[in-house]
């Protein structure tokens, strides 16, 4: 059941994207659309990607919302995100779980293995290369996530004027 | 300043024009410096405080892709796999059976590419100006290095060079204007190899301020020059040599102005200088005198495109030597992880540095030396994204504790070498590809010899040698120039000699036949020097044309 979105969904999706070309209150819709259906499942999949350990994980840091916020005026990107949270539902449920967010970590870890791994023009493996990639950039330009590196940037203003001496235990 | 009241027209405000603008001020001439692309403000425009810094390298506000174009690459050779670049996460960079054309490294702005380079201030090898006479190679430098060390202390006394007390290589007159940096924790690390090797390590001779001056405050060693320095600590022409042109109240500052074609006039002068905005304004420039400083893949560019009555080849191409003995900087990096944590994202790029191969003659298999430096940041690994993408990999629990265990780990050499003209390194114009004004794109040929590529496999061994001699561990990444055309530093296609029949510009950079038309960029290098980063040559070279041109003003030969 990773096939395209039923004539209803699609119908409010362009609904959505009408308002929001509109720039009328779209958000909020958009929000809906995502927390109805598929947001759950998203927020287990970025925690799966960077769980919390060593640091934040994804859920600590809001990355769900980020990645949502980061691309609200893309409607495709909405819509692949959409498909791709309905892929992995069924890729859980395949497993015997009610979801991917109800699966155990194991399950996730194995889903998204599978992902990986996938051909390369698989729609899995486009949808894992993609979140990979921007649930990356996003995660680790979030200085939340620096607290487990050591890494007390950005470089400016202070710069790191303790340079010359071994990292101690602390953020340089 | 009207058109009618200029001396001078610069074209280009890179390291060349920069100084140049600065000479010729300072003489008493009036200047007006057009510069294609915009200025930049350091402080607002270079993000290094915002948490997305790293996902930007250098904020160009004019694109540098896609202005060159490049003729088909030569093959790759399996003879050269071991100086393939590669990653251990995503495997060769290069796919294709031919060398890649990665790109052209510059900056379109006032100040040029020299607001996003690391601040290394050279001086070239002496032995490196005299590769024909020594060695039977390349081609003499038609000055000597006595000759150019005046100007090359005026251009480390207004950059504000720190170094070394003492430069065996390089004779001085006087002392560098500032105290050495402290090597970075990392750069003591490579120290430690070196040692263990007999190699040589000194600190680097950059134009980053180790203390106060000028105005200017001191490096804080955020180890991101290349993304532009928001402190103005770092040397570059836009915070040095154009400042002190510009309060001297006869430089003009014309941003946004693209130079289109020089028309030549009687007597063998160029007659004017024609450029256009983004305003579509077009503008005809009258000076006595025409300095050319667009780098060395736009100034053969513009003299081949302004080919005319009396040029019927390009300005300066009488004897066919326009765009010839193009060469590039052969580099290669290696990055390894070391099992101390380092601390490697803190410090500045490229502070220490071995020259003990530097010399035309350090290697008894070929002719052009090499030199080996940090590389760090230069390999753009001082961050938790290129950490996450490049050094670590994968996802899940076993990234984060990998990221958590490796970030700051990272120890980066890298290495740049000599390249000798040959007959297949070029610029010409390309035949089918023009800029938004019409204007033919210059294409580069680059081709490596068998000399390049020894070079480049005596520079990675060595560099892998004293990464593991430092204690390095695992290699995570190699690049280099066997596959892939990838260069910041470009020289020749307007080569400075005596002779006419091999050269373009004579010992002053002055136009073997356009009297009034003089060139300021590295297009003028008969060679590339082993390994030296070559602003501070470029700009010596400009003071001193800059002060040949004042006195022959004063004469009224011009």
């Amino acid at each position: 059941m990773d096939g395209s979105l039923n004539s209803k969904r699609r119908a409010l999706l362009k609904a959505t994207a009408l308002l929001s070309s509109l720039r009328i209150c779209p958000e909020p819709l958009a929000r809906m659309l995502m927390a109805e259906f598929h947001e759950p499942t998203l927020a287990a999949f970025l925690d799966t990607l960077l769980p919390a350990g060593h640091g934040p994980g994804a859920s600590d840091v809001g990355l769900g919302r980020a990645l949502l916020a980061a691309t609200r005026d893309h409607d495709g990107y909405r819509e692949f995100l959409i498909r791709g949270m309905r892929w992995l539902d069924s890729a859980a449920r395949n497993r015997g779980a009610e979801n991917f967010a109800a699966a155990s970590l194991g399950e996730r870890e194995a889903i998204v293995r599978s992902c990986e791994r996938a051909a390369p023009d698989a729609f899995e493996h486009r949808l894992f290369v993609q979140l990979h990639h921007d649930a990356f950039t996003l995660f680790y330009t979030d200085p939340r996530s620096w607290q487990g590196l050591r890494y007390g940037g950005p470089p400016q203003p202070a710069g790191f004027p303790d340079y010359a001496k071994p990292p101690s235990g602390k953020t340089e | 300043m009207s058109t009618g009241d200029i001396d001078a027209i610069v074209i280009g405000s890179g390291a060349g024009g920069g100084a140049m603008a600065y000479a010729l001020t300072h003489a008493g001439l009036r200047v007006l410096l057009l510069e294609a692309g915009p200025s930049y403000d350091p402080r607002r425009d270079y993000g290094l405080d915002r948490d997305d810094w790293e996902q930007r390298r250098f904020p160009h506000k004019v694109a540098t892709a896609g202005r060159q174009s490049f003729a088909p690459m030569q093959k790759l050779s399996s003879m050269h796999d071991d100086i393939r670049s590669w990653s251990r996460i995503s495997g060769h960079m290069v796919e294709g059976p031919e060398r890649a054309a990665w790109a052209y490294h510059h900056v379109v702005g006032l100040g040029g590419s020299t607001l996003q380079y690391t601040g290394e201030a050279h001086r070239l090898h002496p032995a490196a100006m005299r590769l024909r006479a020594q060695f039977d190679a390349g081609a003499d430098w038609p000055l000597t290095y006595a000759e150019l060390e005046p100007y090359y202390l005026d251009a480390e006394r207004i950059t504000g060079v720190a170094g070394p007390p003492q430069d065996a290589l390089r004779p001085r007159s006087h002392p560098f204007p500032l105290p050495p940096h402290a090597p970075s924790y990392a750069s003591q690390v490579l120290a430690r190899g070196c040692a263990l090797l007999g190699y040589s390590w000194t600190p680097n001779m950059l134009a980053a301020l180790s203390r106060p001056y000028d105005g200017r405050p001191g490096c804080n060693y955020c180890a991101n020059c290349n993304r532009g320095c928001p402190r103005r600590d770092k040397g570059s022409v836009d915070v040095t040599f154009i400042r002190r042109a510009h309060q001297s109240g006869r430089c003009e500052i014309r941003t946004g102005w693209r130079v289109t074609y020089l028309e030549t006039g009687a007597e063998d002068r160029v007659a004017a200088v024609h450029a256009r905005n983004g305003n579509g304004e077009e503008l005809r420039f009258v000076a006595r005198i025409v300095v050319l400083a667009a780098g060395a893949v736009e100034s053969p560019r513009l003299l081949l495109a302004s080919a005319g009555v009396g040029a019927p080849d390009g300005i300066g191409n009488d004897d066919g030597q326009l765009g010839r003995h193009f060469m590039e900087s052969i580099a290669w990096v290696t990055s390894a992880l070391h099992p101390e944590p380092l601390g490697s994202h803190r410090g500045l790029p490229s502070d220490s540095i071995c020259w003990d191969f530097n010399a035309p003659d350090a290697h008894p298999d070929f002719v052009g030396g090499c030199r080996f430096s940090p590389a760090t940041a230069e390999a753009d690994l001082v961050g938790p994204l290129n950490y996450a993408r490049r050094v670590v990999g994968g996802w899940g629990r076993s990234h984060k504790a990998q990221m958590a265990d490796t970030f700051g780990r990272v120890l980066s050499l890298g290495s740049f070498g000599e390249q000798l003209p040959n007959s297949k390194s070029y610029i010409d114009l390309d035949p089918t590809q023009r800029d938004s004004d019409g204007v033919p794109l210059a294409r580069i040929h680059s081709h490596l010899c068998d000399d390049d590529f020894a070079r480049l496999r005596f520079m990675a061994s060595r560099t892998r040698a004293i990464l593991a001699a430092a204690g390095a561990e695992t290699i995570i990444e190699e690049y280099g120039t066997a596959d892939a055309f990838s260069s910041t530093h470009v020289f020749g296609g307007c080569r400075m000699g005596s002779d006419p029949r091999t050269s373009v510009v004579d010992a002053d950079c002055r136009s073997h036949r356009w009297r009034n038309l003089y060139i300021a960029d590295a297009s003028v290098f008969p060679s590339t020097g082993g390994g030296e980063a070559p602003a501070l040559t470029i700009e010596a070279l400009a003071l001193r044309t800059g002060a040949v041109i004042a006195a022959a003003s004063v004469r009224r030969d011009l």
